[in-house]
């Protein structure tokens, strides 16, 4: 456990949040097994999000390597289905509340789309614990702590995600 | 409710209406290029490009004329000279998803429409002896499984597009799609479907004829021939095959005419529409869309409803 | 056409032996203990080419007229490592820097139940990657290592035309053993036993070590010595269907003349720019080079291209010579009838009938070098 974004905002480079932590080479895993989650997050509602649950600085897992994206409906499904295959143990997309999309509308297509992968990514067997979608507006920094919180411990549980079969 | 697909008894005179609507077209100038099939080496027919009436005169309408010729539209991007082709019911919907993705001028196209009741899968056809093959192709009567798969569920006999029909439209029936390949699979443990997947698209040879023959893979770039970014690592590793495939099946999602023809090229004979069927059900399912194969003018995944079902986990 | 060698009459057997049919498996796993093994399988319905693995989906299919895919891949592997990589420190000065760790030598291979066309393949890709200013190391490692069993075609189907380049279904070339069902050839033929003739040292080797006579391979009857004569004999006279109707193609003059023909547009009018005839070709030995790394790890591999895919030729500025279907079309049957004739005094294609069979819109080789044949120019 360590402390997520604790520097404010402002004095970091933009899209610097929750920065990533290489996993240990193989080898030399002395220290207890962490999943890799790639967190899609859109950058007008949960990504500041996150960014206020560092600000007040709330304790949370550091698993989450966040991809800051203008919209949860930039979200091409592609980038979930490339994050499993190169060894993601999870990922997390989460953006806008319906209704509240920076873009208007933006949420409710990506809604559409993430509804079709949810059931895709079970369909090609892959748990679905490890794919998770929220909404979580900039003002709830609370509830982003709690999302990461327990999709980490949930990820957890589950163990390494199965190899796909990857030449490296 | 299943389809039952018959042959048109009167190919014949529909070949010879064919031949001479084309050039009739060909030499009055209409169309610089009509595509339409004739007669490959093995008597099965292929995909033709006529550019004379003379030409035309080798045009085949038969029980295997079943290979797609909107996607060579794509070949002919370039110029404006109009360009004659011709569609059965399900072709139709191959054509009208390259008009509703606005990949081909509508303008550009003569289209010669015939009302179908049915096509034969020719590698079913090619599996039969000489003497049953001749008499399936002669006068019938045809087993339902030597007809395409697509024909067990077609319920668009009639040309969705056309400028020209060169018989009378048949009777309509329609009927909710079903997937029991797609149940089938869904009945299967998590770990065992994986399992099946991974073991499937190992087989795979990675020569695209799949994406090239798709009526809705009709992208300027493919995303799967880029390098930068490289969503298809050029590895054939069992991820990477598994990739493709899983890219290639939702790239099509929500525009999927649900033709077939990926499984129908495919060399090793890998069955894909169990990836496509499942966005296909999976739309209808959330969405309410009930023949979500027949393009329409907005696509299921090009636009939403706000009371569409809630997405948001809580764990 | 008779036991038309090029290269003239097959060399003298350096040794005969006899396998019964329900033995084969038996001498498979012998094979198996000390080489990899690639056999024709039946996968998912279809005959394939494949390396035998214990526990993998696949059923030895001897018999199957031709397998989708060519016995190629057991030399030239879809995908080959090259070298592996991995960030490093260096100790001395402490610089980032990269350690690089070979593949590991290749392993021996039986490329067990080939047809003698694809055999013959081997005997291409041999030109390409073995003479000339650069000889390609992973190949030649492979290929030393390689011993080819061909079985001999009893029935070639329509869509054979190995006699059109003056091989036949008992060709001999590059193999190092070929088995010749004992009941000869025929359309039913299912034979009881094989004949297992070695052409070559390391055939011999194969046919007479402990491990093949431990699992049945054993010495013919010593009176079926014209028998064995007279099978060897049916099997060169065969015929080929499609070659019937081809005949014997030799059309690299009329070739050179038509590289700016209009027929080119109307071959490309048909194709669909798919790699299916360049990946189950067992002649066609194209390929790029790239990586796949990950966390400071890496392998650089090379992987089969296709000279009918749009990226295959275009260069890092953008710049593509053959933009259009047209010109890529032309490149294969232009290389396969033309260009590789003039390098190396040989036609790559063996008349296999494998783009016969599976382009998915009936382009293919014979078609369009009976074509070219009628053509001005």
């Amino acid at each position: 456990m360590a402390e997520s974004a604790a520097t404010p905002a402002e004095s970091r480079p933009p899209g610097t949040a929750g920065t990533a932590v290489e996993k240990p080479p193989a080898g030399e895993e002395t220290r207890e097994w962490e999943p890799v989650i790639v967190g899609f997050l859109c950058n007008w509602c949960s990504y500041a999000g996150a960014d206020s649950a560092g600000t007040a600085r709330m304790v949370h897992p550091t698993n989450v390597r966040i991809v800051r994206v203008p919209c949860s409906g930039r979200v091409n499904p592609r980038f979930v289905l490339r994050a499993f295959q190169r060894g993601a143990d999870g990922v997390l997309i989460s953006g806008c509340h319906p209704g509240d999309c920076h873009y208007s509308t933006g949420n409710f297509y990506a809604r559409r789309r993430l509804l079709l992968l949810k059931g895709y990514l079970e369909y090609l067997g892959i748990d679905p614990r490890r794919f998770r979608t929220h909404w979580v507006s900039a003002s709830e920094g609370q509830k982003w702590a709690e999302v990461v919180r327990s999709m980490c411990e949930e990820v957890k549980a589950l163990g390494p995600a199965p190899s796909l079969g990857n030449l490296v | 409710m299943p389809n039952n697909p018959t042959l048109d008894k009167n190919m014949t005179e529909t070949e010879t209406a064919l031949r001479r609507e084309a050039a009739r077209l060909l030499s009055q100038g209409e169309v610089a290029v009509f595509l339409g099939h004739e007669e490959g080496w093995d008597g099965v027919p292929v995909p033709f490009a006529a550019s004379t009436a003379a030409e035309a005169g080798r045009l085949v309408w038969n029980p295997l004329s079943a290979p797609h010729l909107a996607k060579y539209l794509l070949d002919r991007l370039e110029g404006d000279e109009k360009v004659g082709i011709v569609v059965n019911g399900c072709g139709s919907l191959a054509l009208d998803r390259i008009l509703k993705d606005r990949r081909f001028p509508r303008e550009r196209l003569h289209v010669v429409g015939i009302p179908c009741s049915g096509m034969l899968d020719p590698a079913r056809v090619a599996a039969l002896s000489d003497e049953e093959r001749e008499r399936v192709l002669k006068d019938g009567p045809v087993d339902p499984g030597l007809f395409l798969d697509r024909c067990s569920w077609c319920d668009v006999p009639n040309p969705v597009v056309s400028d020209t029909l060169l018989s009378e439209p048949l009777p309509v029936v329609r009927h909710r799609p079903e997937y029991p390949r797609v149940a089938e699979l869904e009945a299967m443990d998590r770990e065992e479907r994986a399992e099946y997947l991974r073991g499937l698209y190992e087989r795979c040879i990675r020569c695209f004829a799949c994406r090239n023959v798709c009526p809705a893979c009709n992208c300027r770039e493919c995303c799967l021939d880029q390098w930068e970014p490289l969503w298809l690592g050029r590895a054939t590793s069992p991820a990477e095959q598994q990739m493709f495939h899983f890219i290639r099946a939702f790239d099509v999602a929500g525009r999927c005419i649900r033709c077939g023809e990926c499984e129908r090229v495919c060399s090793v004979g890998l069955p894909l529409m169990e990836l496509n069927d499942k966005f296909l059900k999976d739309i209808t399912e959330l969405f309410g869309v009930e023949r979500p194969h027949i393009p329409a003018d907005v696509e299921p995944l090009g636009c939403f409803e706000p009371g569409d079902p809630d997405l948001e986990d809580h764990g | 056409m008779s036991t038309s060698l090029a290269s003239g009459a097959p060399t003298a057997p350096k040794a005969v032996r006899l396998v019964r049919a329900a033995d084969l498996g038996r001498w498979l796993d012998a094979l198996s203990a000390g080489s990899r093994v690639w056999a024709p399988q039946s996968v998912g319905g279809r005959p394939r080419y494949r390396e035998l693995t214990p526990g993998r989906e696949g059923r030895l299919d001897l018999e199957a007229v031709r397998t989708v895919d060519s016995p190629k891949a057991a030399l030239l592997p879809q995908t080959e490592p090259l070298l592996a990589y991995r960030r490093a420190k260096d100790p001395g000065t402490g610089r980032p820097s990269l350690d690089l760790t070979p593949v590991p030598p290749a392993e021996p291979v039986v490329l067990f139940g080939v047809r003698p066309c694809d055999a013959a393949a081997v005997e291409l890709l041999d030109g390409v990657f073995l003479t000339g200013d650069f000889v390609d190391e992973h190949y030649k490692a492979r290929r030393e290592k390689s011993v080819i069993v061909t079985v001999a075609c009893s029935a070639p189907d329509r869509a054979c035309f190995c006699t059109s380049f003056g091989l036949s279904p008992g060709s001999t070339r590059e193999a190092d053993v070929v088995l010749y069902g004992r009941s000869g050839p025929g359309p039913k033929a299912e034979p009881d036993a094989y004949y297992c003739v070695a052409y070559s040292d390391r055939g011999e080797a194969l046919l007479t070590s402990e491990a093949s006579r431990s699992a049945g391979v054993v010495e013919p009857p010593a009176d079926e010595g014209q028998k064995l004569e007279d099978t060897v004999a049916a099997f060169r006279n065969l015929p080929t269907p499609l070659a019937e109707r081809v005949g014997r193609v030799d059309v690299v003059d009329k070739l050179d003349g038509l590289f700016e023909s209009p027929y080119w547009e109307k071959v490309a009018a048909r194709c669909l720019g798919c790699g299916t005839c360049t990946f189950v070709c067992p002649t066609c030995f194209c390929f790029g080079v790239a990586d796949c790394a990950a966390g400071g790890r890496g392998v650089r591999f090379r992987y089969w291209d296709s000279c009918k895919f749009p990226h295959f030729l275009r260069m890092a500025g953008g710049h593509d010579p053959r933009p259009h279907k047209k010109h890529r079309t032309r490149q294969r049957f232009m290389h396969k009838l033309n260009y590789h004739y003039h390098r190396y005094g040989r036609y790559l294609c063996v008349g296999c009938g494998r783009c016969v069979e599976s382009c998915p819109v009936g382009l293919h080789l014979p078609q369009v070098a009976d074509e070219v044949r009628g053509l001005e120019g």
